[in-house]
């Protein structure tokens, strides 16, 4: 019985302050909570491109992925993917496959700017090629 | 002496009738605004045990937070048997009614078509009613948040698909355009806490027992976690369509930069 009586006056409680307490305009509004989810899906796009592998200095990047909350961490799982280079195309990827293929790994070494050397002359009719004179 | 006993019996009489006839129109709203309250609160305990659908969307372009567009969607329609009202609290004053539904069921076909063994288990879910649309707007920010608790549930559970067309430039993100897609199924969704923040923000905190829900539905979740809380936020004011109009709007001639 005082049980039941204490949960009439907490809800009495209740309904006074929902109904006596007026909304104040100038800070209770969606726009703050607008940008709060902006700022998330911002968050989890951010996370979501940084999967990507060998993005490109310039172009485009589209994706579809499927993103699953574990709290405030993002579990992101990208299911498809193309990547314009701007300039030019990339192979586009299918499901679940990258399709980047932008250059292979840089390696280390010494470059010799001498005619022999350049790209130029290797083409050019009769001239000599790279590989004949290391030969 | 007779004519002015008659005089004063008529009197009371007619004193009475305006009494009743007073108290009845008063009784009218309330009653209205109770069963309004019952309505959604039986509502709300359908959606906890035999479930609902979520839809939402939200896109924003070049992540300016006026170009955000974002809709949620519930849906539910089933029959539920055996529902009590546990707690009725009407204010007169402000005519807002508060009730707390509860249902206690051994099994049920849920929105899936399933039926499942609810093994007995109580569901309580409340909800606020009104017939005066001034008192609306707190209620409003209630439902808003719950609905938000949903769609934080969901995307916690189910997952979202995120769609991103980003622009790269100089190795610097630059996103273009991103939009999220959500479609799910809830069900046995608890309310454990809600209320009012002093600025007036409805918030609803939503939690889905998993181990419960394995218990109940055979079927785990993946994710460490037994109980996966979330919470939803409403708001009473709208200062975001204004927003986004003032950044649709083209400049006017006092903000303009004259032609020289």
């Amino acid at each position: 019985m005082r049980k039941s009586s204490d949960r009439i006056a907490s809800a009495l409680l209740t309904l006074t302050a929902l109904t006596a307490s007026p909304p104040a305009p100038a800070i209770a509004a969606n726009l703050d909570m607008v940008e709060k989810n902006v700022e998330e899906l911002d968050r989890v796009n951010r996370e979501a491109v940084g999967q990507l592998p060998n993005l490109p200095r310039d172009g485009t990047v589209d994706f579809k992925a499927h993103v699953t909350m574990d709290g405030e961490k993002p579990r992101i799982r990208i299911e498809e993917k193309s990547i314009l280079i701007q300039g030019g195309v990339v192979p586009t990827g299918g499901k679940d496959r990258s399709g980047v293929a932008i250059s292979s790994p840089v390696t280390e070494g010494t470059l010799d700017f001498t005619d022999t050397n350049s790209r130029v002359d290797r083409e050019k009719p009769g001239g000599k090629d790279v590989d004949q004179k290391n030969r | 002496m007779l004519i002015k006993k008659i005089a004063e019996l008529t009197a009371v009489t007619l004193l009475l009738v305006l009494c009743a006839v007073t108290s009845v129109s008063a009784g009218n709203k309330e009653h209205m605004t109770i069963n309004a309250a019952k309505v959604l609160a039986e509502r709300s305990l359908l959606e906890s045990v035999y479930g609902l659908k979520v839809r939402a969307t939200e896109s924003v372009e070049n992540m300016i937070a006026t170009s955000f567009v974002g809709s949620t969607e519930t849906k539910t329609e089933g029959l539920l048997q055996g529902v009590m009202y546990e707690e009725i609290v009407y204010d007169a004053e402000k005519d807002v009614a508060k009730v707390i539904a509860t249902v206690k069921l051994q099994k049920i076909k849920n929105i899936n078509g399933e039926t499942i063994n609810l093994k007995g288990k109580t569901f309580r879910r409340v909800a606020f009613a009104t017939s005066t649309p001034e008192q609306a707007e707190p209620l409003k920010a209630l439902r808003a948040a719950e609905i938000d608790a949903y769609k934080q549930l969901a995307k916690q559970l189910i997952g979202f698909t995120l769609e991103s067309k980003t622009k790269v430039e100089n190795y610097m993100l630059t996103s273009d355009m991103i939009k999220t897609k959500l479609l799910a199924t809830l069900i046995l969704a608890e309310v454990k806490e809600y209320g009012w923040r002093s600025n007036g923000d409805a918030y609803v905190k939503m939690t889905l027992n998993l181990k419960d829900f394995k218990d109940i539905i055979g079927q785990g979740v993946s994710g460490g976690a037994r109980v996966v809380s979330v919470e939803g936020v409403g708001a009473q004011v709208d200062d975001f369509s204004e927003a986004k109009k003032k950044a649709a709007a083209p400049a006017t001639p006092e903000t303009a930069k004259p032609v020289p």
